[in-house]
């Protein structure tokens, strides 16, 4: 199982973010690298790439607020 | 007097950048390219500092979480039966109308280390824009707009009033960080008609904006009043329609 981290370095800021989009489904088969979410501080999107192939699981939905390192989601 | 104005700026724009691609074609889908751009800066098949001068056929677009709503497919289908389809694009914000009097900038960045640098991105863009509109004699500056559509700290605004909204999309990859900032600059519209084309979308996706048709300013409307067409003999009042 992989966690997938909002990476720390993402932006530039302390700003807030909320999770944009998920780009996939709760269980989809993801590739590592891909583009899987979208983050938005304000009014620029952030990718989130896959940092591992395997199944998604989702632990914060759209709209929620997240924070630089937070864990948001995880692939098995 | 559009054409002649899109013209005059996006001449100013391009001889403010020296890297840059001016197509001023009125295309179904100019939006779409700016994720191609993007992809080929990370790529370095296109410099930092890359300046893209642009317009789109008549459309709303709006950014990429818009397309996971329920609603979405029903509120593209409405637009596009009144003559402007949805067009989904990597930038934040909300809906905003593009067509032929809308001049697009978009202006490409790279980062070898660390994150984009946002603000300072934003500042850029502004920066090239508020230069060219010198050009008409218009002054601006920049900040947020109570009851303009898709509002944010980096709008153009003329007298306190929106002329452009700017949004910025950041894509990460093995070789650094890829920014694109852009702007929509309203050069000439019914801006009425515009707004009340991007509310019935947003409400059809359960977003309620509070717009006022106030809160929107043209460059046409600066330059008809500010008295005065600039330096360019093109732009001369007497052939701007009272």
């Amino acid at each position: 199982m992989t966690d997938i981290c909002v990476p720390a370095n993402l932006w530039d800021d302390g700003r807030d973010a909320a999770m944009s989009v998920w780009l996939y489904g709760e269980g989809d088969q993801v590739e590592a690298g891909s583009v899987i979410a979208e983050i938005m501080v304000e009014k620029t999107s952030y990718e989130l790439l896959a940092p591992a192939a395997g199944r998604l699981g989702i632990l914060v939905p759209a709209d929620e607020i997240v924070a630089k390192g937070q864990v948001v989601g995880r692939i098995d | 007097m559009t054409e002649a104005l899109v013209k005059v700026l996006a001449d100013a724009l391009a001889a403010l950048a020296p890297a840059h691609e001016c197509d001023l074609r009125v295309l179904d889908r100019a939006v779409g390219r700016e994720d191609k751009l993007l992809d080929a800066l990370i790529g370095d098949a296109l410099p930092s500092g890359y300046l893209r001068i642009w317009r789109q056929a008549p459309c709303i677009t709006v950014p990429h979480r818009f397309g996971s709503h329920p609603e979405f497919r029903r509120a593209a289908a409405l637009s596009a039966d009144e003559g402007r389809p949805l067009a989904l694009r990597s930038s934040g914000g909300t809906a905003v109308a593009l067509h032929a009097g809308v001049l697009n900038v978009s202006l490409f960045g790279l980062e070898r280390k660390g994150a984009a640098p946002l603000d300072p991105s934003y500042r850029a863009l502004i920066g090239l824009m508020s230069a060219a509109l010198a050009t008409l004699s218009i002054a601006v500056d920049a900040g947020p707009v109570d009851g303009a559509c898709c509002d944010g700290r980096f709008n153009l605004r003329w007298r306190g009033r929106k002329l452009a909204g700017t949004a910025a999309a950041v894509r990460s990859r093995r070789g650094g960080v890829g920014w694109l900032a852009h702007a929509s600059l309203v050069v000439d519209a019914d801006m009425d008609a515009d707004i009340e084309a991007v509310a019935r979308v947003e409400s059809l996706l359960g977003i309620v904006g509070a717009y006022r048709g106030e809160a929107h300013a043209t460059v046409a409307q600066a330059l008809e009043a500010q008295g005065n067409a600039g330096t360019d003999p093109a732009m001369r009042r007497e052939s701007v329609p009272a």
